[in-house]
């Protein structure tokens, strides 16, 4: 099958969903979205572990190569903003400025993205969360931090109304959480754009006459039970466009690009500068019995050490597989302690790593996608600081075990308390020993201002060829260090009102 | 016959071929004494027939492996064999896994068997228990390659993924499950 439009967006994440409701107001441009996931409405998500793994690329099993990483993300309509807990966080001003200074990127003031934050909250909604918002596992973390002369934030969160179920991770069902399903992409549909979801696009085409992306091709499949009706057949589809936006999400972007073999070379930085950014979950094993499954997953935070450490401490928000999961061990002593889950508190360490050429995105011999991954040893040592301020935290009120990756048997006890330093240490920080879990991998089609570093300028275009932009955390440079969805939909704002902007000569 | 071998089925084979070489070494230096008994441990009849995606040295394996990670305590800690899990694993990869997640973990399973035959000459099913517990500390420890301590997380956690969604282990560890009220959906704001 055929279809031709002025656009063709691949991917309805934060990135994807902001392009086509912005070039959807441009009077007369056609625009197909696409997505591989499925179009699930927010009524059919079931509040189960397991089940909604559904709506993440290869249901949550996505690894690095050496199998010591899970890369968990969204594979369905809305991408990442359906299946996290909403936090809107603005990115520091110390990664703008190493964008600016090291990556020569333009463009992406404070002041500019403060424009596109500005009108991604016009768009969407956000709560600030107060002292009654809390529950256990929240009012604990502030007393820690209060109590040991740590600053604590109210946190912000694309959320109305918020009820607590403690199930965002599953998408919520009762559609308080502000996602691109109920703000950006209902207008986008209202003003015209095509879905097509389930749509697996295997290459970006190039027409080498005009020299530039001519459209997308790939295979729709079956649309699974639950999901919406898809706007096209089953098989094979090519869509030709005049404007590819790729806005699939870093891992996604790179290796779509990577395998689309009739585009000139875009660089030797295309799949290049993946970036990791691991929320290191620790499990807090409390005297007593706790609340942390239900009530709001994060609503405070300290950022007290972002600038000298890099890291952020908050609350999370896990049901029994994903808790058990995180803490190391197996056998009799391994369950019985999951017998103690209402026990336990859960904070996280959120912290990213920095660029390096040799982390990368690759296709295997049978296509499938890879990513090569070695964490610097300037993250191991700011990782272990940030899991040694959580476990000092957790026993200052009063927290019996302390479970977290990097020590020799997978927990600190109150009695290593005066030895954290000596029992969290980097020589048990091995990749595959413990679990390891990003939810915010960026880069891999990095932005900058020269074209022998970097894909695409500031403005999200190809610096090598023409009519195609990329629109996602793929293009980021460095990380955020903080969760990256406000600063996706915020930069890709700024890239959609710069297309839209120059349409008529990106067209042509 | 053009052969496709993945990147990650060549590294994975040539970890093997390693493993195999120098395993044995390190795990003599390492061992209790093992125990000379024929494991005599009862398992299930099953039929081969009932398997959708084990075959059934992998069924025994997983079968094994599960209880060695959520081990049987009687009705009111229900561990793997009690509740039947490696029919449930062996039906959640078949229905819910796409291809390459069902051949990577034929792969581990595979190296993981596998590493068992090189070590002792005998199959992971084949130890006694206390000796696959063993086995697994080894292999989760497994000093200088990452890969294998990462297949046996994985592993893990498609174990723990299957346990933690039944109804018994619910019991056990008192997890409601699902909220089970009533909320207007479209009481949410919508812009």
């Amino acid at each position: 099958m055929r279809l031709s439009a002025d656009v063709v967006i691949v991917g309805s994440g934060p990135g994807g969903a902001v392009m086509a409701k912005e070039l959807s107001e441009i009077a007369g441009l056609s625009i197909i979205l696409v997505d591989a996931g499925p179009y699930v409405l927010e009524r059919y998500y079931q509040q189960l572990e397991l089940k909604m793994t559904e709506l993440f690329w290869e249901r949550g099993n996505r690894v690095t190569d050496d199998l010591s990483t899970q890369i968990l993300q969204a594979r369905c309509v809305g991408g990442g903003t359906v299946v996290y807990t909403g936090t809107a966080h603005k990115v520091p001003d110390f990664v703008l400025n190493d964008w600016a200074g090291r990556w020569r990127v333009e463009g992406f003031t404070r002041g500019d993205l403060d424009a596109g934050y500005e009108r991604v909250a016009s768009n969407m909604f956000i709560t600030e969360h107060t002292e009654e918002d809390w529950n256990d596992n929240n009012r604990l973390f502030v007393e820690a931090c209060t109590g040991n002369n740590i600053g604590v934030e109210n946190l912000k969160r694309f959320v109305d109304k918020c009820i607590g179920c403690g199930f965002c991770y599953q998408g919520c069902k009762y559609r308080r959480k502000v996602t691109m399903l109920n703000t950006y992409l209902p207008k986008a549909f209202a003003n015209g754009v095509q879905l097509i979801s389930n749509f697996h696009v295997n290459e970006v085409l190039y027409d080498p006459k005009t020299k530039r992306a001519s459209g997308v091709k790939g295979v729709v499949k079956p649309t699974p039970p639950l999901a919406e009706r898809n706007s096209v057949p089953e098989g094979s589809l090519e869509i030709n466009a005049r404007l590819v936006v790729m806005a699939a999400g870093a891992i996604n972007t790179p290796s779509i690009l990577l395998r689309s073999k009739s585009l000139p070379d875009l660089g030797a930085a295309l799949g290049r500068f993946v970036l990791m950014q691991n929320a290191h979950n620790v499990h807090i094993l409390m005297p007593y019995k706790v609340s942390m499954i239900r009530g709001i997953p994060k609503a405070a935070s300290t950022k007290e050490f972002l600038d000298s450490h890099r890291f952020v401490i908050a609350p999370a928000q896990n049901h029994p597989i994903a808790t058990a999961n995180d803490v190391t061990g197996f056998g009799l002593n391994w369950k019985h302690l999951m017998r103690y889950f209402h026990n336990l508190l859960q904070w996280q360490v959120i912290c990213g790593d920095d660029p390096h050429f040799t982390n990368y995105v690759y296709l295997d011999s049978t296509g499938k996608t890879n990513v090569r991954y070695l964490y610097s040893p300037d993250y191991i040592e700011r990782q272990i600081a940030g899991l040694r301020t959580c476990a000092r935290l957790a026993f200052s009120i009063g927290a019996e075990r302390v479970f977290l990756g990097p020590t020799k048997n997978g927990y600190v006890t109150n009695r290593n308390m005066n030895a954290l330093d000596h029992h969290i240490h980097r020589k048990y920080f091995s990749p595959g020993r413990f679990s390891l879990t990003t939810a915010h991998p960026q880069g891999g089609c990095r932005m900058g201002g020269n074209p022998k570093h970097s894909i695409v300028n500031s403005n999200g275009r190809a610096h090598r060829i023409n009519g195609l932009i990329v629109s996602d955390a793929s293009i980021f440079p460095s990380p955020t260090h903080v969760n990256p969805v406000y600063t996706i939909l915020a930069a890709t704002t700024l890239i959609a009102l710069r297309t839209k902007e120059d349409i008529d000569k990106l067209l042509e | 016959m053009k052969i496709k071998l993945s990147r990650r089925g060549l590294i994975t084979g040539a970890i093997l071929g390693i493993a195999a070489l120098i395993i044995p070494k390190i795990w003599q230096k390492s061992k209790s004494p093992a125990s000379a008994l024929a494991n005599e441990r009862e398992r299930p009849n099953f039929d081969d027939e009932n398997l959708i995606f084990f075959t059934p040295d992998e069924y025994i394996l997983i079968y094994d492996l599960a209880e060695q990670i959520i081990p049987s305590e009687g009705e009111d800690a229900p561990g793997a064999s009690d509740i039947m899990l490696a029919n449930k694993i062996d039906r959640f990869i078949a229905d819910n896994l796409e291809q390459d997640v069902q051949n990577d973990i034929r792969n581990f399973l595979e190296t993981f068997a596998a590493g068992s035959d090189a070590l002792r000459g005998q199959g992971f099913s084949d130890l006694t228990p206390e000796e696959q517990r063993e086995y697994i500390l080894f292999w989760k420890n497994f000093p200088s390659l990452s890969l294998l301590r990462g297949a046996f997380l994985a592993l893990k956690r498609l174990i723990i993924a299957v346990y933690f969604s039944t109804k018994e282990s619910w019991d056990y560890i008192d997890y409601g499950g699902p909220l089970n009220v009533y909320v207007d959906p479209f009481r949410g704001r919508v812009l």
